[in-house]
């Protein structure tokens, strides 16, 4: 079975683990648990005919750590890059992870998660705010893993991503 | 019981770390696993059958191999649900040396001092 590493990078409390958690397990809590360090967990997703494992590697959002995301990040295939719109600074975090990824191991497939669509009445952006970065993204795709919102197809459009880039290597 | 290997041993006596009864894993150049401890088990991980321990054991490991000649340590990883542990990797002429360090305490007091912080900076609109 083919095994890719994805990581779930954006800053802190945009609802990263809740997205994990969401996927993996299927549950949510309203409740907001910090991420210290990179917590890991494995799911199985099919595309077509192939199966695939995801390692996900969920990285904490906290800026005084960024020193170590290097070594978080290293020999990830792709990943989520999660903003919250409700909270516009999120976006220039996303850019500087956007930046340091590009510049630490090189451009890779990755998707735009617009998170915490459940509270859409109150985002202070759109995509259409959204930096030209993301036009690089693989889909920017609106979600909440509240009301499980197309988490699954934040998912398994990287997913199909990452295949599609290993059969065109 | 295992003997600790030198490499290990040497390495944990170089960064200060406890040397009894490490948790480790050696790997040889193309990545087939030569040696495990049993220790790995404290960390979450589930290795029973010593017969049927293959690299797939270790999903964590994904994209990390080979491990480089200068050590690497990936701090405060989650690889069961209550554990936090320290990844360290490097390489010398006997392979590859994977270990882990358990980091459980110091990272449930940080987890403490961060939800504090963080929780006050979204409440402020952070």
């Amino acid at each position: 079975m083919i095994q890719k590493k994805v990581c779930m990078l954006g800053a802190f409390a945009v609802g990263k683990s809740s997205l994990v958690r969401r996927f993996v397990d299927n549950i949510y809590s309203d409740v907001y648990t910090t991420t210290i360090g990179v917590r890991i967990d494995k799911k199985i997703v099919n595309i077509g005919d192939e199966t695939l494992s995801l390692v996900l590697w969920d990285v904490h959002g906290e800026d005084s750590y960024q020193n170590v995301l290097s070594a978080y990040i290293r020999g990830m295939a792709g990943y989520l890059l999660v903003v919250d719109p409700t909270r516009p600074h999120s976006v220039d975090n996303a850019t500087n992870l956007k930046n340091l990824i590009d510049t630490e191991i090189g451009p890779k497939p990755f998707v735009v998660v617009m998170n915490k669509c459940d509270l859409k009445e109150q985002w202070l952006i759109t995509q259409d705010d959204l930096p030209d970065w993301a036009n690089d993204a693989e889909l920017i795709i609106e979600a909440s893993s509240k009301n499980d919102t197309d988490v699954n197809l934040v998912f398994q459009t990287l997913a199909e991503s990452l295949l599609q880039n290993r059969q065109a290597q | 019981m295992n003997v600790t290997p030198s490499s290990v041993s040497e390495y944990l006596q170089s960064i200060g770390g406890i040397t009894d009864n490490p948790a480790y894993l050696h790997l040889d150049d193309s990545n087939q696993i030569v040696d495990w401890s049993i220790q790995l088990n404290d960390h979450g991980l589930k290795l029973f059958d010593a017969q049927m321990i293959t690299l797939k054991n270790f999903s964590f490991l994904e994209g990390l191999l080979p491990c480089p000649n200068n050590p690497l340590v990936i701090p405060r990883m989650q690889i069961a649900s209550t554990q936090y542990s320290d990844l360290h990797m490097f390489s010398t002429p006997l392979g590859q040396w994977i270990i882990l360090l358990d980091s459980t305490c110091a990272s449930i007091q940080a987890q403490l001092e961060q939800q504090s912080r963080l929780s006050s900076e979204l409440l402020t609109g952070g």
